[in-house]
């Protein structure tokens, strides 16, 4: 060969192999790949990759495969991307560490990525997955400490990330499109609360913690002003429901109505199902503050929330919900939201 | 400059040329990466996760419900305001007899709420059973009950109809008491395909008969053309079994005696429309073994193995019915209207 050939042939090669040794380089995703593939269910995700994100930017990023998935639904939701920047709701998850994977993960892999805020809160910080750890044991006796330690961290750090916040368990399933529109006819400047409505115990009622409960930006005011008085509010022991329902009612926040206009409701303490069926436990029709209904007129069609939902239903309601059609049915927008505001 | 120099630079814009290309064509479009993480993230659900169905419900709670359950009665589509133009102008085209395998005990238990469900919305409703029934009504079939008498009961359910009904659809489905039907995705599929060509579709098995057949309880739906080919041979035992046997493989050996070929409904995604098991068995994938030698699709499990437009479930329970018209036509997520999405594939065969 000559020597302009070997130059040729040397530049060639010497350009090949940069290009390649750039690109293998460069490209993040390998890394998140590897990561995964080695944890069973724990998430390493590389420390440069970690250094900037911050919770919810850390689910998102282990979940954006679900948007390319979804790509071919040709959905006009317009309306409902409005509302999700116009009615910005935190989520909290009660959680424990020995429920992270599974059903905490059914929870992020789900319906939690669509709230503006998302924190998962346990008694043990986790990292990785990531959770909050509230100083506490674990076990039915502490979830009203819990609860209380949760709504006060989220005063001290979140207050200004959303307009309204919501609590729930890991086996709650919510649905935040039905939950905003419900809340685009709310008033965050006002002391209320909404949720499932138990007729017990509390002068007002309560609302069942299983089910969520929503607070107003004014609501998590109050209760950050004064919620750790023990005079005002038990700061632990009882159940978690009613002794907040209690703080909450002393501290002269309402308890809201959330039917809708055809008197449906909207939180629900058991699983879809259950609520059809009315396969109701005896202690239900003591507490519930709308008639223990059951079947059609018990749920609404812009149902909010369901309780006791196992990670694999929440798989199924997922499908449900956004994904199975009935083909040439467009769904129309229904006007259900109630005219006054409490 | 040199010569030299020249050919190194020309080289290197040459490699670069090459490099880029290269490189393009193996890295190929981004979408292998979301294939591989959706699967490891369904990895995570295997079935390991030992949690209640129910948290306080027995099983036999559950039968008592199941005893006593009354017909739900949806009747607010007025306050819907949904646009189903297309789903109705589909139901005049498409024209579809449903005939339901049932018998005299599952008529109050079961057959009623598929009668109360789904099945409403079939153009022609036939429910066949093995004794007559004016006020239900059923159509009693000349045959014992018992599962050694279903391929007779299908041969002489489809004869009926062969006589009887020929005219009031342009095609014809069969399925079971407990199986769940989405008649607008099933007439959705049915407008890309053509009733005059002899051929039936339903969810794949491929053992047993040589081009596969369709499994019974996931339902499957005969073209007119089949039809005719079924009356004019069909009771002919050299042609088609006329009992015992499993009758949805011996049907499937008449079909192809018949020259009617087995159809392709899988959808343009290559999900499934037709199944087998109810939806939460197909999103988890707790399969039989036997399903992993008789599904002549890969035994596919997940959301992403179901079609948007599915059409039918099996052993849906008569509550689960229930739930599955409050989900499919009933709960809603505010501020999302679904788009029409083009899911079938060209002409099958």
């Amino acid at each position: 060969m000559t020597r302009t050939k070997t130059r040729f042939m040397f530049g060639l090669i010497f350009a090949y192999v940069a290009i390649s040794y750039m690109t293998g380089h460069l490209t993040p995703r390998p890394t998140l790949m590897r990561s995964l593939k080695n944890g069973n269910q724990e998430t390493q995700l590389s420390s440069e990759w970690r250094s900037f994100l911050t919770h919810l930017e850390t689910i998102r990023a282990l979940l954006r495969f679900d948007e390319f998935t979804d790509a071919h639904l040709k959905n006009e939701d317009d309306e409902a991307r409005r509302l999700e920047s116009e009615v910005r709701v935190l989520c909290w998850i009660m959680t424990s560490p020995k429920n992270l994977d599974s059903r905490a993960t059914a929870v992020r892999r789900t319906w939690a990525r669509r709230c503006n805020k998302l924190l998962f809160i346990s008694s043990v910080t986790n990292e990785t997955f990531p959770t909050i750890g509230i100083e506490l044991p674990e076990g039915r006796d502490h979830l009203t400490g819990k609860t209380i330690k949760a709504f006060k961290y989220i005063y001290e750090h979140h207050i200004d990330d959303a307009d309204w916040f919501m609590k729930a368990d890991d086996d709650t399933y919510v649905i935040l499109e039905n939950l905003r529109y419900f809340l685009s006819g709310q008033n965050s400047n006002e002391p209320i609360f909404f949720g499932h409505h138990f007729k017990t115990i509390v002068k007002q009622g309560y609302f069942s913690g299983g089910a969520g409960y929503v607070l107003s930006k004014e609501a998590l005011r109050r209760f950050g002003a004064k919620g750790n008085d023990e005079t005002i509010c038990r700061q632990d022991g009882g159940a978690e429901d009613a002794e907040f329902g209690k703080c909450m009612e002393t501290l002269g926040v309402k308890v809201g109505n959330s039917t809708d206009k055809l008197g449906r409701n909207r939180f629900h303490c058991f699983d879809p199902d259950t609520h059809l069926m009315g396969g109701y436990p005896d202690w239900y029709y003591q507490y519930d503050a709308n008639g223990a209904k059951k079947g059609r007129d018990s749920i609404s069609d812009y149902t909010i929330s369901f309780h006791y939902v196992t990670p694999e239903k929440m798989n199924a309601l997922e499908f449900y919900i956004y994904h199975l059609r009935p083909y040439g049915l467009k769904s129309g927008k229904q006007e259900l939201n109630q005219d006054w505001g409490s | 400059m040199q010569s030299n120099t020249l050919n190194f630079v020309f080289g290197l814009t040459i490699g670069l040329v090459f490099a880029y290309v290269g490189i393009s064509y193996m890295t190929g479009p981004p979408t292998p990466w979301p294939t591989q993480m959706r699967y490891v993230a369904t990895e995570d659900q295997e079935t390991k996760l030992r949690s209640p169905l129910r948290s306080f419900l027995t099983h036999e709670d559950l039968e008592k419900i199941r005893a006593i359950v009354q017909p739900i009665e949806f009747m607010d589509a007025h306050v819907h305001n949904d646009d189903d133009k297309e789903a109705r102008r589909l139901e005049k085209e498409i024209r579809v007899l449903c005939w339901v395998m049932t018998s005299p005990e599952n008529l109050e238990s079961k057959a009623k709420h598929v009668r109360s469900t789904w099945a409403r919305r079939c153009n022609k409703l036939l429910f066949i059973s093995s004794v007559t029934n004016k006020t239900f009504p059923a159509i009693g079939i000349d045959v014992p009950e018992g599962r050694d008498h279903l391929t007779a009961k299908t041969m002489k359910a489809f004869k009926y109809i062969y006589e009887h009904h020929m005219d009031d659809a342009d095609w014809f489905m069969k399925a079971d008491d407990d199986t769940y039907v989405i008649l607008e995705n099933l007439r959705y599929f049915l407008s890309s395909q053509n009733t005059n060509e002899p051929i039936y579709f339903g969810h794949h098995f491929k053992t047993i008969v040589k081009q596969g057949y369709f499994s019974g309880g996931a339902g499957y739906v005969l073209s007119k053309e089949s039809m005719r080919r079924f009356g004019a041979h069909g009771s002919n035992e050299t042609v088609c079994r006329q009992d015992g046997g499993a009758e949805d493989a011996e049907f499937g050996k008449c079909m192809e005696n018949l020259g009617v070929k087995v159809g392709n409904s899988t959808d343009k995604l290559g999900r499934s429309r037709f199944h087998c098991f109810d939806p939460d068995t197909h999103l988890m994938g707790g399969y039989p073994d036997w399903y992993y030698q008789y599904d002549a699709h890969g035994a596919k499990k997940g959301r992403e193995s179901i079609s948007d437009y599915a059409i039918s479930f099996h052993y849906v329970p008569v509550d689960k019915m229930y739930a599955m018209e409050f989900y499919i036509y009933h709960l809603r997520p505010y501020g999302i209207e679904s788009g029409k999405q083009e899911l079938n594939q060209g002409r099958s065969s």
